[in-house]
């Protein structure tokens, strides 16, 4: 049961008390709402955390979905929500590096092309870290998980003008501290 | 000026170009500026790379630990 059936019927099930309804629903998007919060958070424990959260209020609020965005979007509105809680009880924010940048092996073996992708994914992680919630949210969900700009924008609480306006500004946000990072432009780190 | 577009025109132009959001005319402005001027031309192909690597290297899926699913599934039993 449920792997034929489409978000929003699994999720009417699920608010019928159907929790093996709601179990199929989470093993189709707890690793990308994971992904999303281990990023947002920080690390993969308050990203664990976070997830838990939004997939309860997910299964609380069921009853509460409209069908006026996706099944994903909505739940990766919650995410955003329990990220920004977490955000908000943790005031000043410093720049943290998420666990997986930090995990990365400071001796690596000889330079390779896996080493370097390492590496290379690693600055990345890190340049992310160090941009402020808001910007990290919009990159992650538009440029990383793919959403389209509407659902970036409805997940965010924003209306689509001010999503493009904070997107662009994050991507050369990130740009810029990727490249002052590794001393230059990307292309020619890949080339 | 080029093609009728500054550099900074075409900065402020680049996401809306790199998701497909320009009019065909503008988007035609912007590429013409792009092929005459190194600067642009470099500054967005590193602003693609970029973004590009940074879908490549984030979107690896992590499995979902059994422990979160555990975790929730004892929540959902307490309801």
């Amino acid at each position: 049961m449920g792997d034929d059936a489409t978000d929003p019927e699994l999720l009417a099930r699920a608010n019928a008390g159907d929790a093996a309804a709601f179990e199929a629903l989470v093993k189709r998007h707890a690793a990308s709402l994971l992904r999303f919060a281990t990023h947002m958070c920080g690390g993969e424990t308050p990203g664990q955390d976070a997830a838990q959260d939004a997939l309860l209020s997910a299964w609380r609020a069921a009853g509460g979905f409209r069908g006026e965005a996706s099944v994903k979007t909505w739940l990766f509105q919650l995410a955003a929500n329990a990220c920004r809680r977490r955000h908000r009880r943790k005031e000043p924010e410093a720049a943290e590096v998420d666990d997986a940048a930090r995990n990365v092996p400071v001796d690596a073996p000889p330079p390779d092309a896996v080493v370097a992708s390492r590496e290379l994914g690693a600055t990345l992680a890190r340049a992310l870290a160090a941009l402020p919630p808001e910007s990290r949210e919009v990159l992650f969900l538009r440029d990383v998980e793919g959403l389209s700009g509407d659902e970036t924008a409805v997940a965010l609480g924003l209306t689509l003008p001010a999503m493009k306006s904070r997107l662009h500004r994050a991507r050369l946000e990130l740009k810029s501290r990727v490249e002052a990072e590794l001393g230059h432009g990307l292309r020619e780190e890949l080339s | 000026m080029i093609a009728g577009l500054s550099c900074e025109d075409v900065l402020g132009r680049l996401s809306a170009y790199i998701d497909g959001e320009l009019r065909a005319d503008d988007r035609a402005r912007v590429e013409a500026h792009l092929a005459s001027c190194r600067a642009c031309d470099r500054f967005g192909g590193d602003l693609t790379a970029t973004l590009e690597a940074l879908r490549d290297h984030l979107r690896a899926r992590a499995p979902v630990p059994d422990a979160l699913l555990a975790r929730l599934r004892e929540s959902l039993a307490r309801r």
